[in-house]
């Protein structure tokens, strides 16, 4: 277990390394930065006393040492547009982002899971199709259309729910639901095709013929079992969720991550885009080792062959 | 990162017998449907020059924001309506199906090249160079990629060529994971240790013995990472970060459409559905292909 914790820390540490130095040779490699951050017709002198004071006039290797020393010191700099420091700005706007990843996840586990048993328990029957189908629209409707649509509907023509902010409850209605029908989809289907692997395995017969009530069949002995592959997936999707978040908050005016850093990369603030690739793919990064770990501890045999 | 617990791509190299779909029954209709559809879609991007009544960045003040037929104000010449610049969305929506189809299939055929290449040299190498690729592979797949995009369009500027490249590089990895899971499985074939035995170099080995051995699973994740990249492009447009105006993608014409949804609906609704039918077209037959060939792969 401790070889296979150190393993991945190891390369958890490279992976995050590997990821600052691409971020800080992309930002240095494409031009000088200062051209980007000044006004137009900005003089020579000016222009130098910017790059010295920005620290753009060193070697690169010079530079590259700095972004590591301010870096592991905890100075990430100032963004450009608020004139504050990175860090504040961020960790203003993580709280908004995090409270809508967990109500995406809460809804998805809550909706995915039990419709994700009926439709293996439905197998071959109408109703489990009709499951199947609409899983399969939540699965190829992209999040901007679906979130535009229920703006369309539910803020504009119903007037029911509040088009943009994340004031009240209301404001997380429309966010959550537009965010999670992929996930929602994903989970009903591996919950189904996880269920019916179990389902025909041979300690289900053995309960069924123990006669114990079918409820009890299909949760204790069922779903425990199935569950080890669905929460696998949940952590592979961690990623695809991230990213589906910065275009929903986008659209929904949520003053989160996601659109600090759409409006960071239209208007080219550097330090903020760096610093957000930054934190979100280490959490990122974090995050999968949790589910790593939790599924090593679950199942004997990931332990075996990871070690 | 995930290696040992991967749901593993794995590809039975023995086919099912042909009729047996994994789709739930009542859904093999739905498939030919699908088929309909896709191919409807592509005759009308392909011919889109053709068939579009207007020129799609024309601009018309006197005929903005007019709605489509069969609603009051319509006006007939302009099927599908006007956009706030007044221009026709009918053929908006043809160049535009048609720039995202294009802007798909060129994401998709770098990534496959770019994945399939390392994949091969992962595989038939082994040692350092395998793990230094699959160490990429790995980064590449820890990140959010609309992260990076956003990074890179940053920095390199909203430019179709940009775009591409970005479309390009989102799947590589999953070609180049698939496709060195498919060597490692051929290398211990007897086929190819007999070509081996022969003489035959590794570069002859991979490009005549393993290439056509691989087609059939890297044509099922093209087609799955082909209906992605579709929604990738169309997020990206429709943040503004895509095709600049005034080119008309469908994702950028939701984007931009935004502004005027609660006094002209059409603008937006008419390219969204025309995105929801390409992306289920697409997802459907993806979906076949990959339960009629039984390769299973991971989902994006």
């Amino acid at each position: 277990m401790v070889e296979f914790l150190g393993g991945r820390l190891l390369r958890m540490g490279i992976t995050l390394w590997a990821i600052a130095s691409v971020v800080f040779l992309a930002t240095r490699l494409t031009g000088n930065p200062i051209d980007f951050l000044m006004p137009e017709g900005l003089d020579a002198a000016s222009r130098r006393e910017m790059i010295a004071y920005w620290g753009l006039d060193r070697s690169v290797a010079e530079q590259y040492w700095l972004f590591w020393r301010s870096l592991l010191s905890g100075d990430f700099g100032l963004g450009l547009m608020e004139r504050r420091p990175v860090a504040t700005i961020f960790t203003e706007r993580l709280w908004q982002s995090a409270s809508l990843l967990v109500a995406t996840l809460a809804l998805t586990i809550c909706v995915g899971v039990p419709v994700g048993i009926l439709a293996a328990v439905w197998r071959g029957q109408a109703r489990g199709s009709a499951v199947l189908f609409t899983a399969f629209l939540g699965y190829a409707i992209p999040n901007f259309v679906l979130a535009i649509l229920l703006l369309l509907v539910f803020s504009y023509t119903l007037h029911w729910l509040p088009s943009a902010g994340s004031a009240t409850f209301a404001h997380y209605i429309m966010p959550t639901v537009a965010l999670s029908a992929y996930f929602v989809a994903a989970l009903v289907r591996y919950t189904r095709n996880a269920m019916l692997d179990v389902l025909s395995q041979d300690y289900m017969r053995t309960a069924r013929a123990k006669g114990l009530p079918e409820s009890s069949i299909i949760l204790h002995h069922g779903l425990r079992n199935a569950l080890i592959p669905v929460i696998t997936v949940l952590g592979l999707q961690i990623t695809t969720l991230v990213s589906g978040a910065v275009v929903v908050e986008t659209v929904f005016a949520w003053n989160g991550v996601g659109d600090l850093l759409v409006g960071a990369t239209l208007r080219r603030d550097y330090p903020v885009l760096q610093f957000g690739v930054l934190v979100v793919a280490s959490a990122v990064i974090v995050v999968n080792l949790l589910v790593d770990l939790a599924y090593a501890l679950v199942d004997p045999r990931v332990r075996l062959a990871g070690a | 990162m995930t290696d040992t617990l991967d749901p593993k791509i794995a590809f039975a190299p023995q086919r099912k017998p042909r009729g047996r779909f994994v789709l739930p029954a009542g859904m093999n209709a739905l498939v030919v449907a699908a088929a309909l559809l896709a191919l409807a879609l592509m005759i009308l991007a392909v011919l889109a020059p053709v068939l579009a009544p207007f020129d799609p960045d024309q601009q018309k003040l006197l005929a903005r924001l007019r709605p489509p037929l069969g609603f009051e104000r319509a006006n007939p010449a302009h099927w599908l309506g006007n956009d706030q610049l007044g221009r026709d969305l009918l053929s908006r929506c043809l160049y535009g199906l048609r720039l995202t189809l294009a802007l798909a299939l060129f994401g998709t055929l770098i990534g496959l090249v770019i994945g399939v290449a390392f994949g091969l040299v992962a595989g038939q190498l082994g040692g350092r160079v395998d793990a230094l690729i699959m160490g990429l592979v790995d980064i590449k797949l820890s990140l959010p990629f609309t992260l990076v995009a956003l990074l890179v369009i940053a920095l390199a500027g909203t430019d179709v060529a940009v775009l591409i490249c970005v479309l390009g590089v989102a799947y590589w990895a999953h070609f180049a994971r698939l496709v060195r899971a498919q060597v490692l499985g051929l290398r211990e074939m007897p086929f190819i240790e007999a070509a081996r035995a022969a003489g035959a170099t590794r570069w002859h080995i991979a490009t005549v013995h393993m290439i056509p051995n691989i087609v059939s699973p890297v044509v099922v994740m093209a087609s799955l990472n082909f209906s992605n990249l579709i929604l990738l492009e169309s997020a990206l447009s429709f943040l503004g970060l895509g095709v600049q105006p005034p080119t008309a993608t469908l994702g950028s014409m939701v984007g931009q459409g935004r502004d005027y949804m609660a006094s002209a609906p059409w603008i937006v609704v008419v390219p969204a559905v025309v995105i929801v039918l390409v992306s289920l077209a697409a997802m459907l037959l993806g979906d076949f292909l990959r339960d009629h060939f039984d390769v299973r792969l991971r989902e994006r």
